[in-house]
């Protein structure tokens, strides 16, 4: 098989450096872009790395090289509504048209299911409609909408990513628990005991299906949620995350605000994902969150 | 005292017609326009005021509190970028603004060009919605950034369909005016007998917007406005041909997407007075004479 070229944005972020570290075990060629400076550890995975600040494009005209594919992975989480949307929406769509100028076949959008705005479904598949979300969300389905208008120019693919573990992965709840329970705070709150949870993804698991996603992907336009196999009660998860940290506190389980949801992974698994049991995933994710806490 | 209301996009043709509903309604305005229009004259507003939507810093630029907001104001033309800038955060800008001056509610002007490609026979608020335009997708922005904001102002986000009035958008039956009235031979249209009612008399919305402005309402609502349903689509050209005194000859064509009407169930709820069809036509070619 001839490597093939690749740039991933968003190259400082734990995903972009997993996406890195993919690609160079499969001989591929990985670029990325950068919008800060730097470490040893992330230099050494990519083969160049391009200073480009989403929220002003224009640094993509510095761009020189060809690529085969490009796997998106850089985004605003936090600040303005403003800022998320220049660059998670209007970023994306620059990023799309530079692709189609540069003849750059494909395009491999990492998203996330804050898409679906407050889901009413108990199940998010392919199929579920998006409803009104907050600004981050928003400004996520934006760059969905602006691909979809480029499809018969630039075949792109939106994988819509729940809560990503992997080491000192810090956004998603199950993250903020495990940082009480190794702080031992005596008392942790948490909702829906019995709800079968299956909405966490392995950094890596995630990261090998968007390399296989940038060299494979063939239709215009799609959009699938992701998510890891074989749902377990959330009181298992926690009760697992318990033994892992020697909590002492307790667990009280309070009424909850938000419905809960799973995520049907089979449209993933049908454009090739190879998901990880959700308990094997977090087991992973414990082994290596805690080796880093107790290091 | 009057209810006092501000009107964003007092110049177009439905911001007008907002200020006519509130001046026989009773009701005190105060119309925005953009800087560079503030010499325009509306004198169905009691005062016009310089609002530049698309700057962010609206907290300076309103200095006074009212007792609603109807935001008509926005964008159709443009790059994407410049839709975005106007017509959806320029509506998170408006109602940041508003939270600050205390102002309650805003009733915002909103667009059925959010759902995309139909694929049901029915609009309602529950339709799924993914918006095939720029300005689909700037318009769908403003909707998420107000339900975002709804503990703070209350909002309703009215989406219109195509609205006929002295208003010239870029809509179905504007093209079928055009074609009519510059008398080209063959005029296409497909689905002669279904019962077409996605249209508005602007009169119609701007009552209705108006009404919405005064009644208290908490969080969100999005719904759809359209007609009554009356006659077939077949009539309703045959009403603007005779109208527009159109010498050729309309062709039906077989195949195009399944048509869709809009439900009205909700705007109905909320006191909303359609007229029918035929008769938003009628007052539209009323007009054009």
């Amino acid at each position: 098989m001839t490597p093939s070229r690749v740039l991933v944005t968003g190259a400082t972020s734990r995903l972009g450096q997993a996406v890195g570290r993919c690609l160079r075990r499969h001989g591929h060629i990985a670029h990325a872009t950068s919008r800060t400076k730097l470490d040893e550890t992330v230099l050494s995975l990519f083969e160049q790395i391009h200073h480009l600040d989403l929220s002003d494009p224009a640094g993509l005209g510095e761009i020189r090289e060809q690529f085969d594919s490009i796997i998106h992975v850089a985004a605003a989480y936090q600040k303005t509504p403003r800022y998320m949307m220049r660059v998670n929406g209007m970023g994306t769509s620059a990023l799309a048209e530079w692709a189609v100028s540069r003849d750059i076949p494909r395009l491999v959008c990492v998203s996330s299911m804050a898409v679906y705005g407050e889901v009413n479904v108990d199940e998010v598949s392919a199929a579920t409609s998006v409803r009104h979300s907050n600004p981050y969300g928003l400004s996520r389905w934006a760059a969905d909408c602006y691909l979809h208008s480029l499809r018969s120019q630039l075949s792109s693919v939106c994988v819509r990513s729940c809560a990503i573990v992997g080491q000192d992965s810090d956004y998603h709840f199950l993250s903020k628990i495990l940082k009480d329970m190794t702080a031992q705070q005596p008392v942790i709150q948490v909702s829906n005991p019995d709800f079968l949870f299956n909405n966490v993804i392995h950094e890596d698991t995630l990261a090998s299906f968007l390399v296989h996603l940038a060299l494979t992907h063939q239709s215009n336009f799609s959009s699938v949620p992701v998510g890891s196999t074989g749902a377990i009660p959330l009181s298992e998860i926690i009760g697992r995350m318990s033994s892992a940290t020697k909590y002492r506190g307790q667990v009280d389980w309070i009424a909850s605000t938000s419905r809960p949801f799973c995520i049907d992974v089979g449209p993933a698994v049908q454009l090739g994902l190879r998901p990880m049991q959700t308990s094997e995933t977090i087991d992973r994710w414990l082994k290596d969150a805690l080796t880093e806490i107790i290091l | 005292m009057s209810p006092r209301v501000l009107v964003t996009g007092a110049s177009s043709a439905l911001g007008r017609a907002i200020g006519r509903r509130l001046r026989s309604t009773g009701y005190r305005s105060v119309g925005t326009v953009r800087s560079s229009r503030l010499g325009l004259s509306l004198p169905m507003f009691d005062s016009v005021i310089a609002l530049d939507i698309e700057n962010g810093d609206l907290q300076h630029q309103l200095k006074e509190g009212f007792d609603a907001i109807i935001h008509a104001a926005a964008t159709v033309h443009g790059p994407r970028e410049w839709l975005m800038q106007v017509t959806g955060l320029g509506t998170e800008a408006l109602a940041r603004a508003a939270i600050d001056r205390g102002i309650p509610r805003l009733v915002h002007v909103s667009s059925t060009s959010i759902y995309g490609k139909v694929v049901t026979s029915q609009l309602s608020s529950e339709t799924p919605v993914f918006p095939q335009t720029d300005y689909g997708v700037a318009k769908w922005a403003a909707e998420c950034y107000l339900h975002h904001l709804q503990g703070k102002i209350s909002s309703v986000s009215v989406r219109s369909p195509a609205i006929v009035g002295a208003q010239v958008s870029p809509h179905f039956l504007q093209r079928m005016r055009n074609l009519m009235q510059a008398n080209i031979p063959v005029i296409r249209a497909s689905h002669p007998d279904f019962l077409f009612n996605n249209v508005i008399h602007e009169d119609t919305l701007a009552e209705f917007l108006v009404r919405l402005a005064v009644t208290h309402s908490d969080g969100f609502k999005a719904f759809p406005v359209g007609a009554l349903q009356d006659v077939r689509l077949q009539e309703l050209l045959s009403f603007m041909s005779e109208a527009s005194n159109y010498m050729g000859q309309v062709v039906w064509l077989e195949e195009a997407g399944p048509p869709f009407s809009i439900n009205l169930d909700d705007a109905l709820n909320l006191g909303f007075r359609p007229l029918t069809a035929l008769e938003s036509i009628r007052r539209w070619t009323h007009d054009w004479h």
